[in-house]
């Protein structure tokens, strides 16, 4: 089990470039484009490392940490993720709660970056950020908890096992947390609706409009990082079928083979989700967010109710 | 926090000491020793005020409030730490709301007092609680307990004083305001609770529902706030929230008789309350040595601070990371126990509790996520960038010994929050049922090390894929579409919050359409607030008289 601790987050973080390639090819489809091939992302990254950085006068340490501590934490919350076993590899961090505020804590030092360098454009991004934590917080939250009580636990592989067992009087509750969660995994993932493609840095990612060279690239890899852990975290707990109950060897590729197709169809979905939808303002920000909030509500009213 | 049993301290004071009030004893303790110490230095300069002997008077009284054994003499010291602290308030127009406030809930007290004397013909808590006999205390006279009590710990109806109390305090005195005078409150409200073993349904979810608008409220008007003092008394509000949220759980678990969420809800508050002095002392005295250093407390005046003073820029960020909740440090293992304790009301087979549950839980969501936002303001907007003016681009390192008092302070809340497996059971003792029947798990200490480690392979990547790389370059201005970058393009502190500003608009109208003074016109007269301060100081010298007598 502390093998699979170990190799499961570094696994992750290796094909985070692939999940992001495949999505950049899906929606170079969509626009009736060739696209620049699946393995691009990893082209690139190894190009950056070798390329100098270059930051303002004005930054200092946090600018230049920042793309590390993050990974570090996203690694960590990849740890405590079901992917091919339900059972978290690290239950130490698998709780909810804890789940939640490393993410908190990733984000924290995502917005202190951006104040960092003195530039306009990246606070701005750092304040739009922490206004999306804000506001989708509450979604996230709920939806979890909900699920969370109907499994009788706050421990993430307990809620993926109370969705593999499917218990029939709560299947309403179920789904609508499935969903409102579904709506606040787009939001995290910084895709849906605000962001857009082709402008993304002066959107959501206008934190990383600083950096360059090698500190670029492992934000860039980061931020995909981040994307495939919030996926996984919402296909490995709200679609657990296919996930080894008990750790064997014959059992491995079956299950790598089926996370992969649940993350490859997550982000496809995701793709296609994104460049079939009207883009808002950010100041229709709360509205939208109301709406995922709403769905979370309908779900704990209907547990509740039932 | 070791005491087994109750032990009489003093016949004459009538003081005891209890494994309860030994929670308040050690706060107390923690946060009057390096707020002493970062006195001395304080007093070294002219141009700021001596603190010395009101300091003492407020640590002194609050600690025979803390340890009396009966109602007369707690409300009495109680009244003595505030009038003490009211007088340290800086600014004479600063505190006059709270000498208003504060004798307002004196007198609402006293009538307490003279309700329960009428009632049961005793004031001293062991009586008390064989009068009682089981039975809760009558609901208007909890009433009237909540509201003396939520006038001096700033329940939010009631909490109009705290922050401009703060404002122009030097930062020792904050550091005490904080961390001690307002935990009284607290105290008196837990204190009354606890007298019978049954509590009333309603009082619980009336300390609930406080708590929640107390813990929101705080964290929304800070976020708005850019004064660096008013900014983290309205945390302190929202930390009251937050401890309010835990002991309202531990309450609802002893109307329901669950001994599992009366301890959990019970310790977690606590374990809180004893977090939040620790990690605003922290953060007041930085503050206060920043202001030594630049004399501003408005954080738009500075920047880029972190360069010329990297050791306050370190303790702070752990200060303010610990006020955001955010793990490994204690905020996060006491708010986690929080969550914890919601989440066995969610699980609770009765309707309200399941109602009340996940409601609570977003609630204390919404309001981590605005405090993880409002904390990356002030480091960002302190200390990172570029420098606003030019006292924050010539400051220099503070004095070794404010340096070491903030500094012990962060080493403690690092302490609290990665050993709280084993600083927890030692709460047991104060709670009348046993933790571990819990078996809360906490965030475990190997996640603090794997967060040091984690980090290791992006670097193992870097250098690996370095090929001929150059090394790392600072040079130059941000960039601003193609033209020249000017200071005044920086973001501001007002700028940071705007979308939050935006969202929350008719909620930041209420207060200012609801504050008390509107319409008192004499309120702004330079004489009220000289006879204010004569009244203190009148009321102080007959209280330390009598007291002494």
């Amino acid at each position: 089990m502390y093998l699979l601790a170990l190799c499961q987050p570094i696994a992750l973080y290796f094909t985070a470039p692939l999940i992001s390639g495949i999505n950049r090819v899906a929606r170079a489809r969509l626009h009736n484009r060739r696209g620049p091939g699946v393995l691009q992302e990893y082209r690139d990254l190894f190009k950056l490392l070798s390329r100098q950085s270059v930051a303002p006068a004005d930054s200092g340490w946090v600018f230049r940490l920042m793309p590390f501590l993050m990974t570090g934490i996203l690694l960590i919350i990849a740890t405590a993720l079901p992917v091919i076993t339900l059972a978290s590899p690290l239950s130490l961090s698998g709780d909810l709660i804890t789940l939640l505020y490393l993410f908190a804590l990733a984000r924290f030092f995502f917005l202190i970056a951006g104040l960092d360098t003195g530039s306009p454009f990246t606070a701005i991004g750092a304040s739009r950020e922490a206004a999306l934590g804000v506001l989708t917080e509450p979604c996230l939250l709920l939806s979890l908890w909900v699920a969370g009580q109907v499994a009788g636990s706050t421990h993430i592989s307990n809620i993926a096992r109370c969705y593999e067992l499917w218990p029939t009087a709560h299947s309403l509750t179920l789904v609508l947390a499935c969903i409102a969660c579904a709506f606040a995994t787009m939001i995290e993932t910084g895709r849906l609706p605000f962001d857009l493609a082709e402008a993304e840095q002066e959107l959501q990612e206008g934190v990383l409009c600083e950096y360059s060279g090698a500190g670029f690239a492992l934000v860039k890899w980061s931020i995909s990082f981040r994307q495939l852990v919030v996926l996984q975290m919402f296909v490995g707990v709200f679609f657990p079928w296919g996930e080894m109950k008990i750790f064997t060897m014959a059992g491995l590729a079956l299950a790598v083979t089926i996370a992969l197709i649940k993350l490859v169809a997550g982000s496809l979905i995701i793709a296609l989700c994104e460049n079939s939808m009207a883009r808002l303002r950010m100041s229709a920000l709360p509205r939208v967010t109301w709406f995922g909030f709403g769905l979370a509500f309908l779900a704990y009213v209907s547990l509740l109710a039932a | 926090m070791m005491a087994k049993s109750d032990v009489l301290v003093s016949g004459h004071w009538h003081l005891l000491l209890t494994p309860l009030n030994s929670v308040w004893m050690v706060t107390i303790a923690l946060c009057g020793v390096f707020t002493s110490l970062f006195s001395v230095v304080w007093h070294q300069r002219r141009d700021v005020a001596a603190i010395g002997l009101l300091s003492n008077l407020i640590l002194a009284s609050s600690v025979t409030a803390i340890l009396a054994d009966n109602v007369v003499l707690l409300v009495v010291m109680t009244e003595m730490t505030t009038l003490a602290a009211y007088l340290l308030t800086g600014c004479r127009r600063s505190g006059q709301l709270w000498f208003v406030l504060g004798r307002t809930g004196t007198l609402i007290l006293i009538v307490a007092i003279w309700l329960l004397w009428h009632r049961y013909g005793t004031v001293s808590y062991a009586e008390l609680r064989q009068a009682l006999n089981g039975a809760p205390l009558p609901p208007a006279l909890l009433l009237l307990i909540l509201c003396g009590f939520g006038l001096q710990s700033g329940l939010v109806p009631l909490h109009s004083w705290v922050a401009s109390a703060h404002a122009h305090a030097s930062a020792p005195a904050c550091a005490l305001y904080s961390g001690v005078v307002m935990k009284i409150g607290l105290y008196g409200i837990v204190r009354f609770s606890l007298l019978s073993d049954q509590l009333p349904l309603w009082w619980a979810m009336l300390i609930l529902i406080a708590g929640l608008i107390t813990a929101f409220a705080g964290g929304l008007y800070a976020l708005m706030e850019h004064n660096i003092n008013r900014l983290l008394a309205y945390h302190t509000i929202e930390n009251i929230g937050i401890i309010l949220l835990g002991l309202g759980c531990g309450f609802m678990g002893m109307a329901r008789h669950n001994p599992v969420l009366e301890a959990i809800g019970i310790a977690g508050g606590l374990y809180h309350l004893f977090n939040h002095s620790l990690f605003k002392t922290t953060l007041f005295l930085c503050a206060g040595a920043i202001r030594f250093q630049t004399g501003h407390y408005d954080i738009e005046k500075l920047g880029g601070i972190g360069k010329r003073m990297p050791l306050i820029s370190l303790i702070m960020l752990v200060g303010l990371m610990s006020m955001a909740a955010l793990p490994p440090l204690n905020g996060f293992a006491s708010e986690w126990l929080i969550y914890q304790s919601f989440f066995r009301l969610s699980t609770h087979p009765l309707f309200v509790d399941r109602l009340l549950g996940p409601l609570l839980a977003v609630g204390l969501a919404i309001t981590g996520a605005l405090a993880v936002m409002c904390v990356a303001k002030v480091y960002g907007v302190i200390f990172l960038g570029a420098s606003r003016t030019q006292e924050a681009e010539r400051a220099l390192p503070p004095p070794r010994l404010m340096t070491f008092s903030a500094g012990a302070m962060s080493v403690c809340c690092i302490t609290a929050g990665i050993a709280s497996p084993w600083l927890l059971p030692l709460l047991q003792q104060a709670i009348p049922v046993a933790l571990h029947s819990a078996r809360a798990d906490l965030l475990h200490p190997i996640t603090g090390l794997l967060l040091i480690a984690a980090p290791l392979l992006p670097l193992l990547i870097a250098t690996i894929f370095r090929r001929d790389r150059l090394p790392y370059r600072s040079r130059g201005s941000a960039w601003a579409c193609g033209y020249q970058h000017e200071p005044g393009m920086v973001i501001t502190s007002s700028g940071f919050t705007q979308p939050i500003r935006a969202a929350f608009r008719p909620l930041l109208a209420l207060r200012h359409v609801r504050h008390p003074l509107n319409g008192v016109t004499a309120w702004q007269e330079e004489w009220l607030a000289h006879v204010f301060r004569r009244l203190a100081i009148i009321e102080l010298t007959i209280l330390l008289v009598a007291v002494a007598a």
